[in-house]
């Protein structure tokens, strides 16, 4: 069972990080997830090796860890710096866009942040988002709309909104 | 740029050149254990053995108003705090406070229990305490380059961390550490003082910072949490300029690798962004439950929320004693 494990941690690692990554933005804090991850997965892991989808169970718990570390202190305090410190640079064309696009996700709630990444990095339909995310559906549908709405926005190009 | 598009951008982004990975899979199966060991005995003995590991209070919270020039915080002797029926207990608490602060709220959790002193506007001046066993680490924000400044806190040693040798203060986003009576480091952030000698009223708003345990009064009371309840996290939190409400309280429990939230306030302010919550209104308040996967929690929100009495808004009758 514990081979079982270290097994799967060492092939998903990779994947897990990426996906915290584009939670927080941030590698080191992406590293401190996806460790906070792992160790909730291993605490479960009698449970959780037995489930039918062990990726959708670690991807839960990766972004639950993530919404969990948005409630403590040590965010708000930072929520509360937020809008004079570091500010997303201005969209334009002389901006690379991958730091563009970072800049935009760090505009989004915790949650819409995590539905862009379930739906438009992990390819996830919208009834695996609610499941991942503990919510409704029609919560999906909507949170993805006003993240695509923002992102349209803060890029200042049009997406289409197909997956909403 | 269509979704395609977008799918595309955030896979080159989770796919640009990252750092060396910092990834510990040893140290997580130890953290696992010891979890699963935790939770073992918690099924055994109850909730009560987990939550007294939580910590707790400081400075009444019946006082929203900031307390005068005063070390009487720190000679009163403070109640003996029980965990296992007050989910927040303050570990520090302040002595002194300048006039620019409004209110006073606490968090304890999993990522530390800080005393919290607000004030006013979209960005209050903030004062934040903890206290530590270790010297805590520092923090990255202020890269490789921090400098500890010397600065002596009564008869104790103590220093600023800044990212600037000529500013102690660091820019407004201040640092300063010193250790307690008992040995433990003390720790005070700052951000969005405005009044005059900041460097001195931070000095001597840890010169009377208090190290005791004490509930917090919390506006509900809960008729009994399920065995595998443990809390995660819980503040009391003062700002009404960014809430919308004069106060909120929010307790977070996680029980079988569900979630459940309770959320207490008047009604109105800020709607919260997690999820869709079971709402009730009761003698001036409003308190909301929102449980991930009842079936694994043991418990629907409906049920939760039946167990809740809530005390109102006047906060002489709130209690200690908030759950049992």
């Amino acid at each position: 069972m514990e081979a079982g494990f270290t097994d799967y941690v060492t092939a998903r690692s990779a994947w897990l990080r990426k996906v915290a990554y584009l939670l927080c933005g941030d590698w080191h804090r992406a590293d401190d997830l996806v460790q906070t991850a792992i160790t909730r997965l291993y605490a479960n892991w009698p449970r959780a090796s037995r489930a039918d989808n062990l990726d959708g169970y670690a991807r839960r718990t990766l972004v639950n860890a993530y919404l969990a570390e948005q409630r403590t202190s040590w965010w708000r305090r930072v929520d509360l710096r937020g809008a004079d410190h570091d500010p997303p640079p201005a969209p334009g064309p002389d901006v690379d866009s991958a730091l563009d696009l970072r800049a935009a996700l760090d505009r989004l709630p915790a949650r819409q942040r995590a539905t862009v990444v379930l739906r438009y990095f992990g390819d996830l339909p919208v009834a695996d988002t609610a499941r991942t995310l503990g919510c409704s559906e029609g919560t999906v549908k909507s949170q993805t709309a006003k993240a695509v709405e923002t992102l349209r926005e803060l890029l200042g190009e049009p997406i289409a909104e197909g997956r909403t | 740029m269509t979704d395609t598009e977008l799918s595309t951008m955030l896979k080159d982004l989770a796919d640009a050149p990252a750092p060396p990975p910092r990834i510990d899979i040893d140290r997580a199966r130890r953290a696992g254990g010891r979890r699963r060991r935790v939770r073992t005995t918690a099924l055994v003995l109850g909730c009560a053995a987990v939550v007294a590991a939580g910590g707790v209070t400081a400075v009444s919270v019946s006082r929203p108003s900031v307390p005068a020039a005063t070390d009487a915080v720190g000679t009163a002797l403070p109640p003996t705090p029980d965990p296992s029926r007050d989910p927040i207990v303050a570990k520090t608490g302040f002595g002194w406070l300048p006039e620019e602060v409004a209110g006073i709220g606490y968090s304890v959790g999993a990522h530390g229990d800080t005393t919290e002193a607000v004030g006013r506007g979209e960005q209050p001046p903030q004062i934040s305490l903890s206290v530590s066993d270790q010297e805590p680490p520092v923090p990255g924000e202020l890269g490789d380059q921090a400098t500890r400044i010397p600065v002596r806190i009564g008869d104790r040693d103590g220093y600023w961390l800044t990212s600037y040798a000529n500013d102690p203060l660091n820019h407004g986003q201040s640092h300063l550490r010193w250790r307690t009576p008992d040995g433990r480091w003390a720790e005070l952030l700052a951000f969005h003082l405005t009044g005059p000698d900041r460097q001195q009223v931070l000095v001597r708003v840890a010169e009377h910072a208090v190290f005791a345990d004490r509930p917090v009064p919390l506006p509900l009371r809960i008729a009994g949490l399920p065995g595998t309840f443990r809390l995660e996290d819980g503040f009391l939190t003062r700002r009404p300029d960014t809430d919308g409400v004069p106060w909120r309280v929010m307790l977070a429990y996680a029980s079988n690798g569900t979630h459940a939230e309770i959320t207490v306030s008047v009604p109105g302010g800020r709607k919260t962004d997690y999820g869709s919550p079971l709402c009730t209104k009761g003698n001036s308040l409003q308190a909301c439950v929102r449980i991930d996967q009842p079936a694994a929690a043991g418990i629907d929100a409906q049920s939760l929320l039946d167990r809740i009495t809530l005390l109102g808004p006047d906060e002489a009758k709130w209690t200690t004693h908030v759950i049992g």
